[in-house]
């Protein structure tokens, strides 16, 4: 069994927008440190772990050990438009890994540093049964009278969540709502930039840089009740580099010996497609849920992983989970990932 | 005799990808958080709805600046529900 480890050092969710920054000031400090956490807890479309081609408008950053990898990542998301929404991850390796050992997951830009563009778009259209929300309404009157608009007053609005304290008027509201699913597509765009050092005939040393690219299209639906579930397909090229041999060569020309790692030949290219099915789920306030089965056709792999977000509380700055996965693979190997990591915010 | 339009302006705040409001079934589009609807006054109701889906502890804000006598703020903060919806009558 491979074991991975993944240790999260740094999480946070943090909205995009100024001006709900500034308004989230006028709360309440508390409401601004859950406000921050729950972001990372995310609801159903929330990605915590920077990793699904669908995330909502936030600023992420996040560092990362995987076995030999150390990354470093960083989301922007902006909403461009009523639908429409951009964002942009920054994902640097930290470290030299291995290159003859893959990841689980798979992905050829692993080893490189990668700009990661999405565009995303929304549709969403819910309605409400005006008429019930008007009895309800009226009967929330006769229970407050005080709510109740004097002459010449304005008139008022009614909602949900003013009507916490009347359940049975919550409920006939409720049933009102329509919700509908809310359907979302999404298409990425992914360069990223790797440096190769391997020795020619002669044993001199080249280093050459190169560029791997990837396009991922997602779609998915969010069901009122069942969580989001989404399909993603990508379609990598990118470079590794050869396997490395030892050898022992005289030093210096004289009778010492010296062993050297050497990769002789440049990188080869190659080519992935992926098609991935994600679900997302945030079961309970403290617990999260983001199952994916993903298949690559060309090299007849299967991989499933199972990422289980743990909060302890949600009103302290800890976070925790696990990932399991499995991969067919080599015929068959088991991976498990720890993230923890402490969740600030960007608010005073 | 053609009736003067009323326009009523509708703001909002909320970062919400899941956030939809429509005037008489029709659904309002924001620019920079903001919708200016010209309407010609017959007399009648209309009606304001909003909904948004999003994580707890998220808030928002709708309000209706435009005209005076119809000017309304609403402001909350989701609850572990994750929802809301609203709706608000109004007469020009």
């Amino acid at each position: 069994m491979a074991l991975r480890f993944i240790a999260t050092a740094a999480c946070l969710g943090c909205l995009a927008l100024p001006a709900r920054a500034q308004e989230a000031r006028e709360i309440e400090p508390s409401i601004i440190k859950r406000d921050a956490y729950r972001e990372v807890v995310g609801p159903e479309i929330r990605d915590p772990s920077l990793t699904s081609p669908i995330a909502a408008p936030a600023v992420d950053f996040q560092l990362t050990t995987e076995n030999k990898y150390k990354k470093a990542k960083a989301l922007v998301g902006l909403r461009v438009g009523n639908d429409l929404f951009f964002d942009v991850k920054f994902i640097a390796p930290l470290s030299d890994g291995d290159s003859e050992v893959e990841p689980i997951d798979m992905d050829g830009l692993s080893k490189s540093s990668v700009v990661d563009m999405g565009i995303h778009f929304l549709a969403w259209n819910p309605r409400l049964d005006a008429e019930i929300a008007r009895e309800v309404f009226e009967e929330y009157l006769r229970r407050h009278p005080s709510s109740s608009s004097a002459a010449g007053a304005r008139p008022k609005p009614i909602s949900l969540l003013m009507l916490r304290d009347e359940p049975d008027l919550r409920k006939r509201f409720l049933e009102a709502v329509e919700w509908g699913n809310a359907y979302f597509a999404a298409f990425r765009l992914k360069v990223g930039r790797q440096g190769f050092t391997y020795a020619d005939a002669d044993f001199r040393e080249i280093s050459t840089q190169k560029t791997s690219r990837a396009v991922e299209a997602a779609g998915g639906v969010l069901t009122p009740r069942f969580g989001y579930f989404g399909v993603n397909l990508e379609y990598q090229v990118f470079f590794d580099g050869a396997a490395s041999t030892e050898l022992i060569l005289p030093f210096r020309q004289g009778s010492a010996e010296q062993v050297k790692k050497l990769v002789f030949g440049p990188p080869s290219r190659g080519e992935r497609f992926k098609i991935q099915f994600e679900h997302r789920k945030a079961v309970t306030e403290h617990l999260a849920l983001n199952p994916k089965l993903s298949y690559f056709p060309r090299e007849k792999v299967t991989l499933a992983e199972l990422p289980v977000y743990l909060f302890k509380n949600a009103d302290e700055g800890l976070n925790g989970g696990v990932t399991l996965s499995w991969t067919s693979k080599h015929g068959g190997r088991f991976g498990m990932g720890i993230f923890i990591g402490a969740s600030f915010s960007i608010f005073p | 005799m053609v009736s003067a339009t009323i326009t009523v302006v509708v703001k909002v705040k909320a970062a919400s990808k899941l956030f939809r409001a429509f005037i008489d079934g029709r659904r309002i589009l924001f620019k920079d958080g903001s919708a200016r609807l010209g309407f010609v006054p017959d007399g009648g109701e209309h009606v304001l709805m909003w909904f948004i889906r999003d994580k707890p502890g998220t808030s928002y804000v709708i309000e209706v600046t435009e005209p005076s006598k119809i000017k309304m703020t609403h402001k909350a903060a989701l609850d572990a529900s994750a929802m809301d919806a609203g709706i608000y009558w109004f007469k020009l």
